[in-house]
């Protein structure tokens, strides 16, 4: 008798005490945010000294206070060199997201796209607006496009989008693969 | 020692015990199989209590003062043979025992009588027993589907919650061994952490009935019950294993229990489930990365007294659950491609793996209760039961270089109830309770649900009254709660979130009539009311499994439901038996999720505005069944059960509602051999039809999409076949089901599951369930 009440003593102080799971430590940041800052740089291929730069911003991240967006402006005819940068400005000091592309560059593809309308599906997207050749490569010879080559055409109004593609095992080059990691887009005007 | 041992004792006591009412009443009446005369002087024994009763002249029978629990009734009469019922109570229930005639019959004769029934004016349901068995190795989702009236919910093939009358998450609650089940059940892909395999029987409360456990059940509660431990000596057990093609699923769950022979009174059991399942295939293709693995058990001990008792019990509920990868949409661009594109990319549909990767979802649930009851006299019975819940739940999105990618919540509750049961004064019985509880809620890494903390503390007040002839039945009660949510902000301190408080009345009435023993009548009427809950009020962010911005409303009012229904019961003893139900459920401020055009643009690019909102809205319908043997071995069952539900304040349909849905299954019962028992072999028939009712899209009316991203899925019928028999291995009874749910391999997608936009429903899923129970060293009485 003595047993079995000392027994089932035993047992409920054990379950009383045993809590598996304490309260989350409180942390003092949102750790995870996202990525929240795109950086375009152009630089003209024949004029190094002439770089046209943008940025998106959410520094809030998803929700709550709308990106901040620059407008890109490019000359006509000309050929640019476009570096994407990708950072976390949460952080102090920001933390360059760039370079864990660059690690995982066989899993990570970068598209611009250009649009005439915001918001508009991948397939609207056309091809009067310039011509972008990646100018980078990852281990298996397929494009990043960290570095890009943007050849304007004719005057033009509308959207660059900048979308990276995160396509662990299936990167062959295409968009359609994976799914989408960011998407940032600018409003551009070619003249 | 004695001192230390002697404290745990006071401690115990006061912390002690059980939820259970004891004020519980079976009837019924007894007559005489052959000559389908009434039984007077027919004698009923409780083994498990020794309580005595015998049937009156015109047969009928009443035994009261009984608690929930598991008893073995045996009744005599002289000329008949003695027969034994085994009977799972819940509530008031009724049953009709007819007696073999001792010369004429043979022993085998098993069915006594058509199955108890509840005795309430409420719609309610269960599941045990045969029904029960049938489930075994299903998700507590999908084994509710059983019953009439409740579809669920799901996200893929592994996720699913109940749906009672067309309401969910935060409208049904689940009491998991007496306690409400607290985790974060606002999430339509968040299933309920319980393992089906505690319960010996679930019940479903339809409505806002059910005061007893909460005022907030707009939809419904569901009462998973476990055994009532057991009061005869010896040790005694049940195996129970279920296989799965489909997915390779394999379940096994065992139970050992004593009654310790030398403590009178002292009993426990240990019970314990793994699951482990793989992917997915649909007619066509394997979705990667549905699999799941789970592992539960659960210990409980009990000390009970004629005076007085106190009953421990722990559980602990863990699971890692795959989710399709192709499900796991980048932005919302991304899902109308996949959308557009009507299956799943190859890169997903591999083929079969037990692996489970990210992303996944982690949970764990951990239960400790304590319940403690003193008889106080003749007047009756003083409860009270105590709990803390954890609830962790850990949910990793798909790798990425750019982000973690991972939410992570962990909430504590605790709970408190005393309850007082009184007897039978002038035909009334009833309850009087109050109820606490407390719960503190944290998260890590991204942001969706705040911090926070709530209070809630509730009275009530429930009284039946049934007259002596066993004709009328009249219940009714109140209830008033009162919810607070503080202290609640983000991790960062950005944001700044209003406290609450919320507090309202709850009630129910109702009436039956017999007409006579074979056809009655009951209304109904209920208000009930529910606090907006925490996700309703708070969200902000990215729904990542939807892809929409979800933003909560700090403003929300408490929704009020009032819900009116009328049932009819008919039955011709064992022959026919049918059951319609009629509701109206008209509930104000009802919250749900809006869908609007605006995009939210975000790093992940562009993603739909939705919020949550307020209006009037009405659901109608009816849940009817019919059992009937047109032949001695033949039986036909027939399941209905249709909602309207209409938004008054939009002049326009709810979103999300389950279409109109039909069962039937035909059953042939070839009788039993000397080695088979209770052999059956059925063919079942499911029909869900197109959910036509959807809101209309406001830029154009004639979408057949409506404001989702696309139409409802067609109409579906599934065939499915069973078989099913005990047999006798020596003195060991085996019992054993073997089916195949949608034998045709047929494509289809269900409207009520997150996954239509991606993928196709399961294939053909042929499986096996066996059923070992066990005696040791004892034979079985």
């Amino acid at each position: 008798m003595k047993k079995y009440f000392a027994l089932s003593a035993a047992a409920a102080t054990l379950f009383f005490a045993a809590c598996k799971k304490e309260k989350n430590d409180t942390p003092t940041e949102n750790e995870n945010e996202e990525v929240t800052t795109v950086k375009l740089t152009f630089t003209n291929a024949a004029v190094p000294a002439e770089k046209v730069t943008a940025s998106w911003k959410d520094l809030d991240g998803s929700g709550g206070t709308a990106p901040v967006i620059d407008k890109i402006n490019l000359k006509a005819n000309t050929t640019y060199t476009l570096t994407t940068e990708v950072l976390d400005e949460t952080k102090n000091p920001p933390d360059n997201v760039t370079e864990e592309i660059e690690e995982e560059s066989d899993e990570h593809r970068l598209f611009h796209l250009f649009f005439v309308n915001a918001n508009a599906p991948v397939t609207d997207s056309v091809a009067t607006a310039a011509t972008v050749i990646p100018l980078d490569k990852d281990a298996n010879n397929l494009p990043v496009g960290l570095e890009v080559s943007v050849a304007t055409k004719n005057a033009f109004t509308g959207f660059l989008r900048m979308v990276v593609r995160h396509q662990p095992g299936t990167k062959n080059g295409t968009y359609g693969p994976g799914s989408t990691d960011a998407s940032a887009e600018f409003p551009i005007e070619i003249k | 020692m004695r001192r230390i041992l002697a404290l745990v004792g006071v401690l115990l006591l006061l912390a002690g015990t059980a939820g259970a009412q004891c004020t519980i009443r079976l009837g019924g009446t007894v007559t005489d199989s052959q000559t389908k005369q009434a039984l007077a002087g027919a004698t009923i024994i409780v083994k498990e209590t020794g309580l005595s009763v015998k049937s009156a002249d015109n047969g009928t029978y009443a035994i009261d003062g009984l608690c929930p629990g598991f008893y073995t009734l045996r009744i005599s009469h002289i000329g008949c043979l003695p027969l034994e019922i085994s009977w799972q109570v819940s509530g008031d229930e009724r049953r009709n025992i007819t007696l073999p005639h001792s010369v004429t019959q043979l022993q085998e004769v098993a069915v006594t009588g058509h199955a108890a029934k509840e005795v309430t004016t409420a719609q309610v349901e269960s599941l045990s027993g045969h029904a029960l068995d049938q489930t075994r190795g299903l998700t507590l989702g999908e084994a509710l589907k059983k019953v009439n009236g409740v579809t669920s919910m799901t996200t893929g093939p592994n996720i699913s919650k109940p749906v009672i009358n067309g309401l969910h998450s935060n409208r049904v609650l689940i009491l998991n061994n007496g306690i409400r089940q607290e985790g974060q059940q606002w999430g339509s892909e968040h299933a309920p952490e319980v393992d089906p395999f505690l319960a010996s029987k679930m019940v479903v409360i339809k409505g806002a009935n059910a005061l007893r456990y909460g005022g907030d059940a707009i939809g419904g509660v569901v009462l998973v019950e476990p055994k009532a431990l057991p009061v005869q000596p010896g040790l005694a057990g049940e195996i129970n294993m279920a296989g799965f093609s489909n997915n390779r699923l394999g379940a096994l769950s065992a139970i050992v229990e004593q009654q310790v022979p030398a403590v009178p009174g002292l009993s426990w059991r240990l019970q314990g489930t793994v699951r482990k399942g793989g992917n997915t295939r649909t007619p066509g293709y394997w979705l990667d990365n549905t699999g799941v693995e789970e592992f539960n058990f659960s210990a409980a001990a009990g000390w009970k007294k004629p005076k007085y008792g106190v009953e421990l019990f722990y559980s602990q509920f863990n699971t890692n659950l795959g989710v399709f990868e192709g499900s796991h949409i980048g932005n919302r661009t991304d899902l109308e491609q996949l959308i557009a594109q009507q299956r799943p990319l190859p890169e997903y549909t591999e083929g079969f793996s037990y692996d489970i990767e990210r992303p996944y979802q982690h949970v764990e649930h951990e239960l400790f209760k304590v319940k403690g009851y003193v008889n106080t006299g003749n007047a009756g019975k003083l409860n009270l039961t105590f709990a803390r819940q954890f609830n962790y739940r850990d949910e990793l999105d798909r790798n990425s270089a750019l982000s973690v990618n991972q939410m992570n919540l962990n909430l504590t509750t605790w709970t408190g109830d005393l309850v007082w049961d009184h007897n039978s004064w002038k035909g009334l019985r009833g309850t009087v309770g109050v109820s606490y509880m407390y719960q503190e809620n944290s998260y890590k890494r991204r942001l969706f649900i705040p911090n926070y903390e709530s209070l809630q503390y509730g009275a009530f007040w429930t009284e039946k009254w049934e007259s002596s002839d066993s004709k009328w039945l009249l219940e009714g009660g109140v209830r008033y709660d009162n919810k607070e949510y503080f202290n609640l902000g983000d991790n960062t301190g950005d944001i700044n979130y209003p406290e609450q408080s919320y507090s309202s009345f709850s009630g129910s009435i109702g009436g039956q009539y017999r007409i006579t023993d074979h056809f009655h009548v009951s209304l109904n009427a209920a208000r009930a009311w529910r606090p907006a809950a925490v996700n309703e009020l708070y969200a902000s962010g990215l729904h990542h499994g939807a892809a929409v911005i979800e933003q909560g409303d700090a403003f929300l009012k408490g929704e009020t439901a009032s819900k009116f229904n009328a049932a009819f019961h008919y039955d011709l003893s064992d022959k026919l038996e049918a059951d319609v139900n009629f509701y109206y459920n008209h509930i104000r401020n009802f919250i749900y999720l809006q869908p609007t055009d605006s995009i939210v643009v975000t790093i992940r690019g562009a993603f739909p505005f939705t919020y949550y909102r307020q209006s009037d809205v009405n659901m109608k319908g009816m849940d009817a069944q019919l059992r009937w043997q047109f032949l001695p071995k033949w039986q036909l069952t027939t399941k209905a059960s249709i909602l309207r539900a209409y938004n008054e304040s939009e002049q326009d349909w709810l979103i999300s509602m389950p279409a109109d849905r039909f069962e039937h299954e035909l059953s042939f019962f070839p009788g039993n051999t000397a080695r088979m028992k209770d052999n059956y072999i059925s063919i079942n028939l499911s029909n869900v039809l197109k959910q036509t009712r959807i809101p209309a899209n406001l830029e154009n009316k004639n979408d057949p999409r409506g404001q989702d991203l696309m139409a409802p899925p067609n109409a579906y019928n599934l065939v499915g076949l069973e078989a099913g028999s005990t047999l006798r291995l020596g003195k060991q009874p085996l019992s054993v089901i073997l089916g195949a749910t949608n034998i045709f391999n047929t494509r289809y997608r269900d409207y009520l599951n997150f996954f239509r936009y991606f993928a196709d429903e399961p294939g053909t899923n042929v499986y096996l369930k066996l059923k070992l129970p066990l005696q040791f060293g004892k034979k079985a009485s």
